[in-house]
């Protein structure tokens, strides 16, 4: 169960299994009489770091929702690998391995930082949750997650009391303990000072040579032509764009929707 | 000189100081870009000059009389406005009904229509949108609002505090130049930017604040081209704006 | 220091010795009883406080079970024979089923959909129990044969059932609070859509918590039947009772093992003066109302309960959000 960690306490690359791509098709979701989504139709490759730009209300995190389960969609499939995600309730899609971090971020303020790494962990049974404390190996890989963003000094704080960058790396820390395959990000550059932000793409290029997919949103174009490849646009709810960065930033109907002025 | 904070240190409720002896200085009409670190105290710096916080030690003059612990309503009427940190529109208010807020404390009729009147001619948004609930509109369209509201009572001083945050690059990059017109027009401004790049730019002066006290100030244009400002504070990976048609833009580009 | 320590670790099992021997020492039964009575409102106190403390969810249904739990050991004893003081831990178990059925329906959705359940649910048991006259023996109640002991020594059982409840409910509730369910529980609490993205199955989670909790009020239901030798639908269903483990669990302090255990210990003795003092045809009322003023003041003045404020207090003003920074700036970390 437990992932072997290489030497910087980062997950390892993942034993040989199929490769789980994300693939999005025909996804529609409305609310009231607004639609979020129109037949939305994207792939994110395993192994990628695959950026989702586009105006705020062309359904970006709607389409988060969607795939973990917080909303239902209308009509079409989103498929993680070999498996259908029809139905999953938002704790089954994180056991399917796809986590996720909001554009918001959550964490559990009142609890420690090392507890808010101790949530995630996946229960195998009614044993492994009664089960008093820690296991030797989980608390291994919550202080290695936490020692790799720098933030394991604050093992015992209250995550209320962490500054807002370290709030955010926090954030990211848990969601790796659930040990996804597919990291999705809402915003995570969001409120961050540039050095900051620098710090952020160097951890995610680090966890994608170990293997880790990212679907990123983001307004921080700086920050995602760096990183990402393919950057997909949404725009009024179905992809307008998508292609390397050169690609998309030269694309006139992304230029009228979003970048251009 | 409008601002002079003299070795201010402040912090909230019980808790340490986050303002470690802050010196800065704000002349009439400047327009001056703070940067820093999380934590370093910018947000803190604006609530303690528009009176949310009470200073612990030191001093904050405006317009050469000592402020500090001064009610935030008061200084309001002084000429000091507060944009805060994220959303602070009434949701469920029209936008001219948000604009009209503004207006809520002046007395003189005649002041409240001449500040409405400068507020929709910098802003048309608020003309353009003025029935539709402010909770309906995009992100940078509520920033505007809630700027046109901020100065509805033409202040001597405008804060604020991380006004791009969660907007997309073009509503950034015209909240950024609604506050270049409205320094050109004589509004000083004091302004929060975590998007140092964009902020240095558009702003005439940088301060840098770290760990409570201001350790660089300078020029907006040398600070962004200090290579050791660049490295410590600035990052490599441009800011938010800094695509435009031909991957170019105010900070240098990529 | 190291007696200091001894002391706050070792003064449970000094307490429990305590209660141990005292039917020998007081032999009295009005102190018995109103020590049995005290520690079977800590019992299910500190069971409602695993759902409405850990979990935040708040139930108003906890007489429900206990007043069905009465029902079914005088029903199993009176058409089967079998004695109550082996089937109370089963009508636990049935009341944990029903519990679980009940949690199905209600539990998995966020919202107040728990409290409205569980309060319906309450006045459906006693409307039942009214209505099925040939089960039941509608408003008559049930006669419940007595024990065959002695007159003064019937108690005695009953105080050591009572305390084996009381015992079990907090070890229960000290495994809870140490493992991952109890975790997974109090983040419910705190953010449950969080909770639920960070991997937790919260419908699960609660539908068991929920389960656990209500085994201690049906279980304390039977043996109460049992006490009394008799059930009807007034007593058993005493809408005090579940106002009882709510105020109990608020003073001591919710989501804590002992703030439940502290508060019968203090609520229920001062309450049993309280009747002992009025004169019994204004006590049910005055009883009702003052439960009302100590509810309004604990929620006023020591919301998170005796315990935490304490707690609070002797750490003189907590610093809960002073933002944490490495000491060294950018500038000398960049060397």
């Amino acid at each position: 169960m437990s992932a072997a960690m290489n030497q910087r306490g980062g997950p390892a690359r993942p034993i040989s299994e199929p490769d789980a791509n994300l693939v999005i098709r025909s996804v529609s979701k409305s609310f009231g009489g607004i639609t979020a989504l129109s037949e939305c139709s994207l792939e994110v490759k395993a192994g990628s770091i695959t950026a989702l730009i586009g105006p705020n209300g062309s359904g970006k995190t709607t389409l988060f929702n969607c795939v973990t389960g917080f909303y239902r969609q209308e009509g079409g499939t989103v498929q993680f690998g070999d498996t259908l995600l029809a139905g999953l309730r938002p704790s089954g899609v994180v056991h399917l391995g796809i986590a996720r971090t909001f554009q918001i971020t959550r964490i559990f303020k009142k609890m420690t930082v090392l507890e808010n790494m101790i949530v995630p962990i996946r229960q195998l049974g009614l044993r492994t949750l009664f089960t008093a404390g820690i296991k030797g190996y989980e608390r291994e890989r919550a202080e290695g997650l936490l020692e790799f963003f720098g933030i394991a000094f604050l093992r015992n704080e209250l995550a209320g009391s962490l500054s807002f960058g370290q709030q955010k790396l926090l954030e990211l820390a848990a969601a790796l303990m659930a040990e996804p395959k597919l990291l999705m990000l809402d915003e995570p550059a969001g409120g961050l000072n540039p050095v900051m932000i620098d710090r952020l793409g160097a951890y995610i290029r680090d966890l994608n040579a170990g293997g880790m997919t990212f679907l990123i949103i983001e307004h921080n174009m700086g920050f995602v032509m760096q990183l990402c490849e393919p950057v997909i646009v949404l725009h009024r709810g179905r992809v307008i764009a998508s292609g390397t960065p050169a690609e998309v930033r030269a694309n006139p109907a992304v230029l009228d929707a979003y970048l251009g002025d | 000189m409008l601002v002079h904070c003299e070795r201010l240190v402040a912090g909230y409720g019980s808790g340490g100081d986050i303002l470690r002896g802050v010196d800065l200085d704000v002349d009439t009409g400047d327009f001056v870009c703070l940067i820093g670190p999380n934590g370093a105290g910018k947000s803190t710096l604006l609530r303690t000059i528009s009176g949310l916080i009470r200073p612990r030690r030191g001093r904050i003059l405006f317009r050469g009389k000592d402020i500090g612990g001064r009610r935030p309503d008061l200084l309001f009427r002084d000429g000091i406005a507060h944009v805060p940190q994220g959303r602070s529109t009434f949701p469920q208010m029209t936008v001219w009904e948000n604009v009209l807020m503004g207006a809520h404390s002046l007395r003189d009729q005649q002041l409240a229509r001449r500040g409405l009147a400068r507020a929709t001619e910098l802003f048309p948004i608020v003309v353009d949108q003025r029935n539709k609930a402010a909770g309906l509109l995009s992100g940078g369209e509520q920033k505007q609002v809630e700027i046109a509201r901020a100065m509805v009572t033409e202040p001597t001083l405008l804060l604020l505090d991380e006004p791009t945050l969660g907007l997309e690059p073009r509503a950034a990059r015209i909240v950024i130049q609604k506050m270049r017109v409205l320094n050109e027009l004589g509004t000083t401004i004091l302004l929060v930017e975590q998007n140092a790049r964009m902020g240095l730019s558009a702003a005439r002066r940088g301060c840098i604040l770290e760990l409570g006290t201001i350790k660089l100030e300078g020029k907006g244009d040398e600070l962004l081209n200090d290579p050791q400002v660049k490295q410590l504070y600035l990052g490599q990976a441009a800011g938010v704006d800094e695509t435009g048609p031909n991957g170019t833009g105010p900070g240098g580009g990529l | 220091m190291k007696i200091e320590r001894r002391l706050r670790r070792g003064w449970p099992w000094a307490a429990l010795a305590l209660f141990l021997v005292v039917p020998f020492a007081i032999p009295e039964g009005f102190y018995l009883d109103l020590l049995m009575f005290t520690f079977m409102y800590a019992a299910m106190s500190v069971g409602w406080d695993i759902m409405g403390g850990y979990a935040g969810y708040v139930s108003l249904g906890h007489v429900g079970f206990f007043g069905l739990g009465s029902y079914a050991a005088a029903l199993l004893l009176v058409h089967l024979g079998m004695p109550v003081f082996v089937t109370a831990p089963l009508v636990g178990v049935m009341a944990s089923l029903l519990g679980a059925g009940l949690g199905f329906i209600s539990l998995r959705t966020r919202g107040p959909a728990f409290v409205i359940v569980t309060l319906t649910f309450t006045y459906v048991a006693q409307l039942l129990t009214l209505d099925l006259k040939s089960v039941t023996g509608g408003s008559q109640g049930l006669f419940l044969p007595l024990l065959d002991l002695p007159a003064n020594l019937i108690i005695i059982p009953f105080y050591y059932a009572m305390l084996a409840l009381l015992v079990i409910a907090i070890l229960v509730s000290i495994a809870i609070r140490r493992s991952k369910f109890g975790l997974g529980l109090i983040a419910i609490r705190e953010d449950e859509g969080k909770a639920e993205a960070s991997g937790v199955n919260t419908s699960f989670y609660k539908i068991l918590a929920f389960a656990i909790s209500v085994w201690f009020a049906g279980t304390a239901g039977a043996l109460h039947a049992q006490y009394l030798n008799y059930v009807d639908p007034d007593l058993a269903f005493e809408l005090i009772i579940t106002l009882n483990l709510i105020i109990m669990s608020l003073f001591g302090g919710r989501g804590i093992v002992w703030g439940p255990v502290l508060g019968a210990f203090v609520i229920y003795p001062l309450s049993a003066y309280l009747v002992f003092l009025l004169p019994s045809r204004l006590a049910g009322q005055l009883h009702l109302v003052a439960l009302g003023v100590v509810l309004v003041l604990v929620v006023m003045f020591m919301p998170d309960g005796v315990i935490r404020t304490y707690q609070a207090w002797r750490r003189k003003g907590p610093n809960d959000y002073r933002p944490v920074e490495p000491q060294a700036s950018m500038a000398e970390a960049a060397g």
